[in-house]
């Protein structure tokens, strides 16, 4: 079982992921911006971080920088949603240090075939 | 709230970020300036958007999605908030929350007329994407080719593990497609001191035997793309149906069929170099069956015979092979600052050259130090003539007896020693063996008997010269020595110390002056020759018995083997021949102070602290070191601050002006330019005794 931080300030967004990923037996953790996502990390070791780029207080890509500076961040794969499709954002947030992405609007296999590249039970 | 739908959270959710952005968009009305009510804004319309996609409502998406376009001149700041635009915008928000709350009151008509209008007010000309494309994903691409595989070879990215991508995971995700052969490529890994434990320096060469999409690999990698460097390749054709454990070594890779090997190379020509190359090795390798090697290695060494029974010896000019050692001798300094150069730095290619030429450096000197080396026994049947002759002239019949010729000793060595030896002899002849009658008299046999003797003791050689004859009479010698002004009447010494007389410049106890012995040069000028050459001369005798005199030679004059330690800032040679073993002085041996023995083992050794011989100043190190040295059957310990190491010594004598130190018996030029001086092990042996039995005298007393 792995825990999984999903950083979004649409609460809809973030109940869809939990309830995608808690039914496959993860445990679900949430956080409405970047910053609580980071006191978050902060707290507990956790074995993915998914974030939206665009939220009040902190955005994304503040938060995956924050992240990665975080001694028991390094390593721990991050993905980022997005809705754009262009390779700047992507390019962006992969040079913040993010892993991956998932481009929004997601069907819940796209989001388990992710979390399974990134997360090993 | 874990139990509700989703879609209704994303109602309640848009109906708050409609409140957001209806209260942005109208202040923004008051203030066009300000950047956070734009963002806000913005950042509203795009959950609106995300969200919306979603959970379903896709005219919500691709309405908002073209009001963020026309909207995001706005933001960047191109644009200004005019009051008509916002009115617009206002009428846009109304129109995305029917579409959400109440579907069916909407037609599309009016909102196509809505962002006609927010289009104009931003005159954009941009062609706006259509939302579905980002909402499908691409579709795959059809099946390019028939191959029955990928050759792969995957180079990531050093900080490819940082940021949370495990090649590992990946690997194992593209033996998911198909059996694979995952061969990591080491070339390059850096050195340990310049490794980063984080950063990820292995590639990979996979050969994956599954005739699976170009896409499929590539969704494999789909995160990584931009991180990595891919060299795909199609492989021609199935190798081996492989049951393919994950990970496999190289060399148990089934051999594939060399017509296969060929079409490889032929397809894999765009694949990087090394694994292009593997094959063809290999392909050599198996045309030359492993039978061959036999039949040509046997007749190799039936000439190798025949050239042993050939040329056995080459006659060298005996400077050539001095200058030789020499070469070789210079040769061993200048590897010596190599390897301390090598070992400050880092450098480990460096490191494993300097290590090799010292291990070069060292067989060189061996052999070098071998060609010089001449069996004894040559100068050995210079003697058998000269005790015949002397035995005819003295008309003492001698029996000579010779053992140990095949001892090796320097070329150099050998030389030097011709003379000493025919003066011991000499000696011997005519001071040791007794007249026939004299002999008959004591009952001895009538011949006499001279044993030239030469055996290895460690690294030295003993060479002996024993008669049978009457030994060294210590009464006479005492009352020379006493004649000659050596010594005070009654004065106390032992008959060892008076035997040393002997090699007093011109002393001669001699009653007539022979043509062979007794003008009083000889003794001195052997022991002088024999102590040039780093050896050392001993006599004992036994009255009516005879006398052995002994020489101990080093095996070589030009390089030994030395530990090097410090003591203070000074450097120091201890010669390994003499080295038994090194100890760390325990705090115990250190509060003994005083009485300078040391518990080796149960044995007590003494020990001579050098800091105090040689007057160190500094601080002494914390763990004082000690060495212990033997000559023979003593043993002495040396405490030292710091044990550097084996180093090969080459021997640079002292000069005069130092001939009266005898605690050294050289110098020698270390790595770094400066000179060690060589510890004397005899005398240092020779100092300790003394210590100890004064210490036994005033523990008497």
């Amino acid at each position: 079982m792995a825990t999984i931080l999903t950083v979004d300030d649409s609460p809809s967004i973030r109940q869809m992921i939990k309830v995608v990923l808690e039914p496959a037996g993860h445990n679900v953790i949430e956080a409405g911006d970047g910053a609580q996502g980071l006191a978050k990390a902060q707290a507990g070791k956790l074995d993915l971080v998914i974030t939206d780029l665009n939220m009040p207080v902190m955005n994304g890509l503040e938060l995956i920088r924050a992240l990665r500076k975080l001694p028991s961040a390094v390593g721990m794969p991050i993905v980022f949603l997005t809705t754009e499709s262009n390779d700047t954002v992507k390019q962006e947030a992969k040079s913040a240090g993010a892993t991956g992405w998932i481009t929004k609007p997601f069907k819940p296999e796209q989001l388990l075939a992710v979390v399974g590249k990134l997360v090993r039970t | 709230m874990s139990t509700m739908d989703p879609t209704e959270v994303f109602r309640q959710e848009a109906s708050e970020l409609f409140e957001v952005l209806e209260g942005a968009l109208l202040d923004l009305g008051q203030r066009p300036d300000d950047r956070e009510l734009v963002d806000s804004a913005f950042r509203a319309l795009h959950t609106i958007k995300g969200s919306g996609a979603m959970f379903g409502f896709d005219k919500v998406a691709s309405f908002t999605h073209e009001f963020e376009t026309a909207f995001d001149r706005v933001r960047k700041g191109e644009i200004k908030p005019t009051q008509e635009l916002i009115s617009v915008a206002l009428a846009a928000k109304d129109y995305i929350r029917a579409l959400i709350e109440d579907p069916q009151s909407t037609d599309d008509i009016i909102g196509e007329a809505i962002l006609d209008d927010l289009r104009r007010f931003v005159s954009s000309d941009r062609p706006s994407a259509p939302v579905a494309e980002i909402a499908e994903a691409p579709p795959l691409a059809p099946n390019e080719s028939r191959q029955a595989g990928w050759h792969l070879y995957l180079e990531f990215e050093s900080h490819i593990l940082r940021n949370g991508s495990n090649p590992l995971d990946l690997l194992e995700d593209l033996c998911k497609l198909g059996p694979c052969f995952v061969v990591p490529v080491t070339d390059g890994i850096p050195f340990l001191d310049e490794m980063d434990p984080e950063d990820c320096y292995l590639k990979w060469d996979v050969k994956l035997h599954a005739a699976c999409d170009k896409d499929a690999i590539d969704d494999v990698f789909m995160f990584v793309q931009d991180e990595m460097k891919l060299t795909l390749s199609p492989l021609a054709q199935v190798e081996a149906p492989a049951p393919a454990p994950l990970f496999q070594l190289l060399d148990e890779e089934p051999a594939p069929p060399a017509e296969t090997v060929a079409q490889v190379m032929e397809s894999a020509a765009p694949v990087a170099a090394p694994p292009a190359a593997r094959p063809e090795r290999k392909a050599e390798v198996a045309s030359e069956p492993k039978s061959d090697i036999k039949p040509e290695t046997a007749p190799a060494r039936r000439e190798d015979a025949k050239q042993e029974r050939g040329i056995a010896t080459v006659r060298v000019q005996a400077e050539r092979l001095d200058e030789l050692m020499d070469r070789v001798g210079e040769l061993v300094i200048a590897q010596a600052r190599l390897t301390q150069l090598a070992s400050a730095g880092s450098d480990l290619s460096i490191k494993m050259i300097a290590e090799e030429i010292e291990r070069l450096a060292s067989s060189l000197r061996d052999t070098t130090m071998g060609a010089r080396m001449v069996p004894i026994g040559s100068l050995f049947g210079r003697f058998r003539r000269l005790v015949h002759d002397l035995s005819r002239d003295l008309s003492k019949p001698v029996e000579f007896v010779t053992s140990g010729e095949d001892t090796e000793l320097d070329k150099t060595m050998i030389e030097c020693l011709a003379d000493p030896l025919v003066h011991l002899i000499r000696n011997a002849i005519d001071h040791g063996i007794e007249d026939s009658a004299t002999r008959a008299a004591n009952g001895k046999t009538e011949q006499g008997r001279i044993e030239l003797a030469a055996v290895h003791s460690g690294a030295q050689v003993l060479v002996t010269v024993k008669d049978n004859g009457g030994g060294l009479n210590t009464a006479r010698i005492r009352a020379k020595a006493e004649e000659q002004g050596l010594i005070a009447a009654g004065a106390v010494l032992s008959d060892h110390e008076i035997h040393q007389f002997l090699f007093h410049p011109g002393f001669s106890t001699a009653q007539t002056i022979s043509a062979l012995s007794g003008r009083g040069v000889g003794m001195d000028v052997v022991k002088r020759t024999i102590e040039n050459m780093r050896g050392s001369i001993d006599l004992s005798t036994r009255p009516g018995q005879g006398t052995i005199v002994t020489l101990r030679l080093p095996l070589t004059l030009a390089i030994i083997e030395g530990l090097l330690i410090r003591v203070g800032e000074g450097r120091y040679i201890i010669p390994l021949s003499a080295v038994e073993e090194c100890v760390e002085l325990t705090a115990e041996d250190e509060r003994s102070r005083g009485r300078n023995f040391l518990n080796v083992r149960g044995n007590l050794v003494p020990f001579l602290r050098l800091r105090e011989l040689m007057a160190a100043s500094g601080a002494p190190d914390r763990h004082q070191k000690t060495i212990i040295i033997s000559t023979g059957e003593t043993r002495v310990g040396l405490v030292a601050d710091q044990i550097i190491g084996n180093h090969q010594t080459v021997i640079k004598s002292l000069s005069k002006l130092h001939s009266d130190v005898t605690i050294f018996s050289g110098a020698t030029i270390l790595g770094d330019g400066t000179a060690a001086l060589i510890l004397d092990v005899a005398q240092l042996v020779a100092m300790a005794q003394s210590k100890v039995e004064k210490q036994h005298i005033s523990e008497a007393a």
